[in-house]
């Protein structure tokens, strides 16, 4: 059975029991944690608004219908949701201190030849001088691996808006590295 | 980076062979960017936590399922025994409007509050040893005339609050009626079963009658206790220290090991976001969920859906009082649970928080209120990039710190309960944390 379908049924499963939930929070507790956490570079925090996004998402999953949009891109939209709830009420962003290991690049590419001995901190708070829209395209595509069209959906935005917001994003952040001016940015 | 991650379409945005090159390396970058993991720790209480709250949603579905499907072959049945066309479709619509009706009275629904019938207590499981707040109530407190604020027990006249530079106490401890936590009571104020109240007259006032919350009708004045009686104030202790706690350093944007200078003058104020009216009465039912949400975000505590919230109110012939008792969900870390004491008029009358046993006696321990704790905040060694600086702190958390307390035999490094304020420096920049003693 392909994915998409297994996951449908999975869903709907979930929607008649909500004990059926796990295997959907199994599926995708690394991803929103690993989204949130990009967005707001704090441990503590990434795991109150993990915690509300699965909160949200169980109570309010028999309202969840397949229509344009996969359980994904609902779920990702949630915890989005969240994070903008968060820096709406101007919550502290705390960076983790023990928490900026270095990148580990496994292979070797021309990337090294400029962008190099760039910790992940310093990646994280790179973009986070992007715009809101150009750190979730980003986030969403290059580490969640999602689609142009499921991130135009948790975007609100058509297609072509989120590959010109991926374009400016990379285009920003590949001066930002550059110039080595992520120090001064959050 | 993946190939298939390289959108072919981003390039018609590019300028030149070389810009989509650099493009790339920064996709790749991107790509190559080590992903954040949880602990697995919380990720397991969390789903641990979910579980327990699916079940409750089950349970609550299936029992709809099941009304549903009497009900619809009862519909059926009848639907059989009428011979005539328009009579039977009648019947069906008059049905159906009873069907919805019946469904939307029935006392089985998500919110416990509002499914317990009037006269049953909210429903207790979070603290084990709060199943017997009601029981035999004996009232310490003192409630003057009307028009007058309360006194709790153990302030004495002059309302003196204990002090962190207070010097040594013997405090009096009651341990009697304190049970030990149970460990089998479900955790959450979630996972709670209905309680019967009808023995201190406790009253849901969301199940209230055509009187209201706080106005019951003539013939029920007898049954209802004078005054309130709550677990804290009948065994509520104070937490004396053997010394006095030695004001903590804080480094603002400043590094202990280049030996800053010690900043003068730094202005600290404390303003907890205000949601909505905290006036007694105006936020909402005295009781409620939503009450006690607002109680707790008015005095600054962020309260989140997945922490542990518990209300049990009780009326009195003096109006209703409810107890709150919120404990913030923090993975790997143990947070004590706050008690509030309040009454309808006279809004919070105090803090306690309930101690397990890891660092004191177990029991109800008075609290200072963040307000009243923050004045402390005056003490701490401040070290800051320049002098004079300005300090917003919006936000508290009660929790476990470590302090250190001069005693007459040296100093020595205690555990107390703590409030953790997050504040910012007015001028902008980075929030950060100062811990100052609850008690």
């Amino acid at each position: 059975m392909p994915m998409e379908e297994r996951e449908q049924e999975i869903v709907s499963r979930a929607q008649l029991n909500p004990v059926s939930f796990a295997p959907l929070y199994d599926h995708y507790f690394p991803k929103i944690y690993n989204y949130i956490y990009n967005k707001v570079h704090n441990s503590q925090l990434t795991e109150d608004l993990v915690s509300e996004t699965f909160y949200k998402a169980l109570a309010n999953i028999k309202k969840f219908q397949w229509q344009d949009r996969s359980f994904a891109c609902w779920l990702y939209t949630i915890a989005r949701n969240q994070v903008i709830d968060q820096f709406r009420k101007q919550d502290p962003v705390l960076f983790d201190s023990d928490n900026n290991e270095i990148i580990v690049e496994t292979e070797s590419g021309p990337e090294e030849k400029v962008i190099r001995d760039v910790t992940r901190e310093e990646l994280l708070k790179a973009i986070g001088t992007l715009s809101p829209d150009q750190q979730d395209a980003l986030l969403l595509r290059y580490q969640e691996e999602l689609k142009i069209k499921e991130i135009a959906v948790i975007l609100g935005k058509n297609e072509g808006a989120v590959k010109a917001l991926l374009f400016r994003g990379l285009r920003s952040l590949r001066k930002k590295l550059e110039g080595g001016d992520f120090d001064a940015a959050v | 980076m993946p190939q298939s991650n390289w959108d072919k379409s981003i390039e018609d945005f590019c300028s030149s062979e070389k810009e989509i090159q650099e493009l790339q390396e920064v996709a790749s970058l991107l790509c190559g960017m080590q992903k954040a993991q949880s602990s697995p720790l919380f990720r397991d209480n969390l789903k641990a936590r979910l579980m327990e709250k699916a079940e409750e949603e089950g349970s609550a579905t299936a029992g709809k399922n099941s009304r549903l499907f009497k009900l619809k072959t009862l519909l059926f049945k009848k639907n059989s025994l009428l011979g005539s066309p328009v009579f039977s479709a009648a019947a069906v619509v008059l049905l159906i409007v009873a069907v919805t009706f019946f469904y939307n009275q029935s006392p089985t629904v998500d919110n416990p509050e509002i499914a317990n019938p009037p006269g049953h207590q909210a429903p207790e499981t979070y603290i084990s040893s709060s199943n017997r707040h009601y029981e035999e109530g004996q009232f310490q407190g003192q409630f003057p005339e009307s028009g007058n604020a309360y006194i709790p027990p153990g302030e004495g006249e002059n309302g003196d609050q204990p002090s962190i530079n207070d010097p040594v106490k013997e405090v009096p401890g009651n341990q009697e009626g304190l049970a030990p936590e149970d460990p089998e009571a479900p955790e959450g104020p979630e996972e709670t079963a209905p309680e019967t109240g009808t023995e201190t007259g406790t009253l849901n006032p969301e199940s209230a009658g055509p009187a209201g919350p706080g106005k019951p009708g003539n013939g029920e004045e007898n049954t209802l206790k004078e005054e309130p009686e709550f677990e804290a104030w009948k065994n509520g202790k104070v937490l004396a220290l053997g010394g006095k706690v030695k004001p903590a350093s804080v480094y603002y944007s400043v590094k202990k090991e280049d030996n800053p200078e010690p900043a003068d003058n730094t202005r600290c104020t404390w303003e907890p976001r205000k949601y909505l009216s905290s006036a007694p009465g105006e936020g909402g039912t005295i009781g409620t969920e939503t009450w006690a949400k607002e109680i707790l975000l008015n005095e600054g505590f962020m309260v989140k859906s997945a922490d542990q919230l518990q209300v049990n109110p009780q009326e009195t012939q003096k109006g209703i009082y409810a107890e709150i008792i919120y404990k913030e969900r923090k993975s790997g870390e143990q947070s004590p649970a706050l008690i509030l004491l309040c009454g309808e008029k006279e809004g919070i009358l105090s803090y306690y928080y309930q101690e397990q046993g890891g660092y004191a006696e177990p029991g109800f321990y008075r609290l200072l209120s963040p307000a009243q704790a923050f004045k402390n905040v005056k003490d701490l060694q401040w070290y800051t990039p320049q002098q004079r600086m300005s300090f917003s702190f919006q936000e508290v958390s009660l929790t476990y710190h470590e302090f250190e307390v001069e005693e007459n035999d040296g100093k020595k490094t205690i555990t107390l309960p703590a409030y953790c304020y997050v504040g910012t420096p007015l001028s902008n920049g980075d929030a950060f944390k100062v811990y100052v003693p609850a008690i």
